[in-house]
């Protein structure tokens, strides 16, 4: 009786997170290169159980919030969802989009960093940058433009007034992607080591963004959902509460 | 859950921003030499719940943690100096830079300040001025007698005098250009300062060393697009909606958990 407690308990926590998670991807609706999260909960026998030697990336919230005893809890499937965004055409020069899949390399303090928003910029000493104004890199590092009127190829290739200076750096990594979030637009790897992208594999559009893979009307529908899982969750935990006043208040009676 | 009501409202906070932005390019549609802006948002820092790679309760090793996202936030507003469109005005003194570069404008201050606009008129003295009368660089001052003013490509002004069968050459203008144009400050009336991320102007002719030529008796109009920017107008507001429909269910699923005691 009070183990189905909670099991409602835990589910609501579970359905704020989800929440958390779509108002995060909603805020994001319109930043370039960004990666919808979505959370899918599952049922699973139990916790000792419920990760075992899966395959699937399942990770279980019971541990994250404490318990271990609860049987029959919900476990959930954190991912995020790369699959391509919407490209329009900007025609800034210094706007790239990659057509297909793939990552740019930022240079951060922290390491290398991954990205798919290619919305670019100089700094003052010519250099490709981020709008964070971090180094975008080249297979020949940072890459350095003097000069005027700046061509990138679908290879990737940068030419400044026709002549070819690097070619930016583009990476993949072993699917399933196993990539963290770092915030400004930028991934690092949890898991695996990025290989470079054979040439052809994938179309650099120069004049292009990717725009954000939200789509508004699932969010949305996601949204609903998950207020209303809550509120579900809410009457469980009220009848049990109510069955629970009944066995204290009335059974004793007898 | 109050994550969510921040994160959202960071949603809104952005798309407002992005709306103040789209209609200062919307009020400017008819502003000689501007030049659109567009905001570029970043997503927030992650809050790590469980991170990748850390073993679970039966030692299997994590793929993919969770992190819970904070938002976005406006990170640039990247000025876009593509080429606005031209328009024949038949005026002498209106220029077109025909690719890159900029007018040298000094200000009352003795800094110079740099212009795509080339709406010149002439002051009491002769000078070419803008139309606030600040005088540009370098000072050129045509003669009063002066019948006709013609404007090279290279910049080379020249004007025919009564009396002269030969145009005579009174000074040439330059452009300046600059390593990252997207990093000038605007500081209004069409105007331009040099910041640490522009990196000081480089003064050149126009038409040498990639610097753009000179197009008399025309102006170069707004490259604002009336389209496009509507079309960003109604992205901005509808998700400016959506989040606060976050905010809202977020605002009833805490009603709902203040009512799990009834």
């Amino acid at each position: 009786m009070v183990r189905g407690l909670y099991t409602a308990a835990l589910g609501m926590l579970n359905e704020a997170m989800q929440m958390e998670t779509i108002a995060n991807n909603l805020a994001n609706v319109n930043t370039n290169g960004y990666k919808k999260d979505t959370v899918s909960f599952s049922t699973t026998g139990s916790a000792s159980q419920g990760m075992g030697a899966q395959t699937t990336p399942t990770i279980s919230l019971i541990s994250f919030y404490g318990g271990e005893e609860v049987p029959s809890i919900i476990a959930s499937r954190f991912v995020t969802d790369f699959s391509v965004g919407e490209i329009r055409e900007t025609g800034n020069p210094l706007d790239v989009a990659l057509d297909g899949n793939g990552f740019l390399v930022i240079q951060t303090n922290k390491g290398p960093r991954y990205t798919r928003n290619g919305s670019f910029s100089l700094n003052a000493s010519g250099e490709l940058v981020n709008q964070a104004g971090l180094p975008v890199l080249g297979n020949n590092g940072v890459i350095k433009i003097q000069g005027g009127k700046i061509e990138i190829a679908a290879s990737g290739k940068v030419l400044v007034d026709g002549v070819g200076v690097d070619t930016l750096k583009l990476v993949d990594f072993p699917t399933p992607y196993q990539l963290g979030k770092d915030g400004n637009g930028l991934f690092f790897s949890t898991q695996g080591t990025p290989f470079n992208l054979p040439s052809g594999s994938v179309n650099v559009l120069q004049g292009h963004l990717e725009s954000a893979n939200i789509n508004g009307i699932s969010e949305t529908v996601n949204m609903i959902a998950t207020l209303r899982n809550y509120e579900g969750y809410q009457k469980v935990i009220q009848s049990i509460d109510g069955t629970l006043e009944k066995v204290i208040s009335e059974v004793g009676r007898v | 859950m109050i994550r969510a009501l921040w994160t959202s409202a960071s949603g809104m906070l952005a798309e407002q921003f992005n709306i103040d932005a789209i209609s200062n390019n919307l009020a400017n549609v008819n502003t000689t030499g501007f030049k659109r802006t567009r905001v570029d948002f970043q997503d927030l820092l992650y809050q790590t719940l469980k991170s990748a790679g850390s073993s679970n309760s039966v030692g299997a090793q994590i793929p993919t943690g969770i992190q819970v996202g904070h938002g976005t936030r406006p990170v640039a507003t990247q000025r876009i100096f593509s080429q606005g469109d031209y328009q024949e005005t038949g005026n002498p003194l209106d220029l077109v830079i025909e690719g890159d570069g900029f007018f040298q404008v000094l200000l009352p201050d003795g800094n110079i300040a740099y212009a795509r606009a080339g709406a010149f008129k002439q002051d009491s003295q002769g000078r070419i001025v803008t139309s606030d009368g600040y005088v540009l660089e370098p000072e050129i001052a045509i003669p009063a007698s002066a019948l006709d003013i013609a404007i090279s490509a290279d910049g080379t002004v020249q004007v025919s005098l009564p009396g002269e069968t030969d145009p005579r050459q009174i000074g040439s203008i330059t452009l300046a250009k600059f390593a990252n144009p997207a990093g000038l400050s605007s500081i209004g009336r069409n105007l331009y300062v040099p910041t640490a991320a522009s990196g000081q102007g480089i003064v050149g002719t126009p038409g040498l060393d990639g610097f753009g030529t000179l197009v008399q008796r025309s102006l170069e109009i707004s490259n604002v697009k009336v389209v496009e920017e509507m079309v960003n107008l109604i992205v901005a507001q509808r998700a400016y909606e959506i989040n606060s429909k976050a905010i809202q269910t977020a605002d009833e699923m805490l009603s709902i958990a203040n009512n799990l005691r009834r």
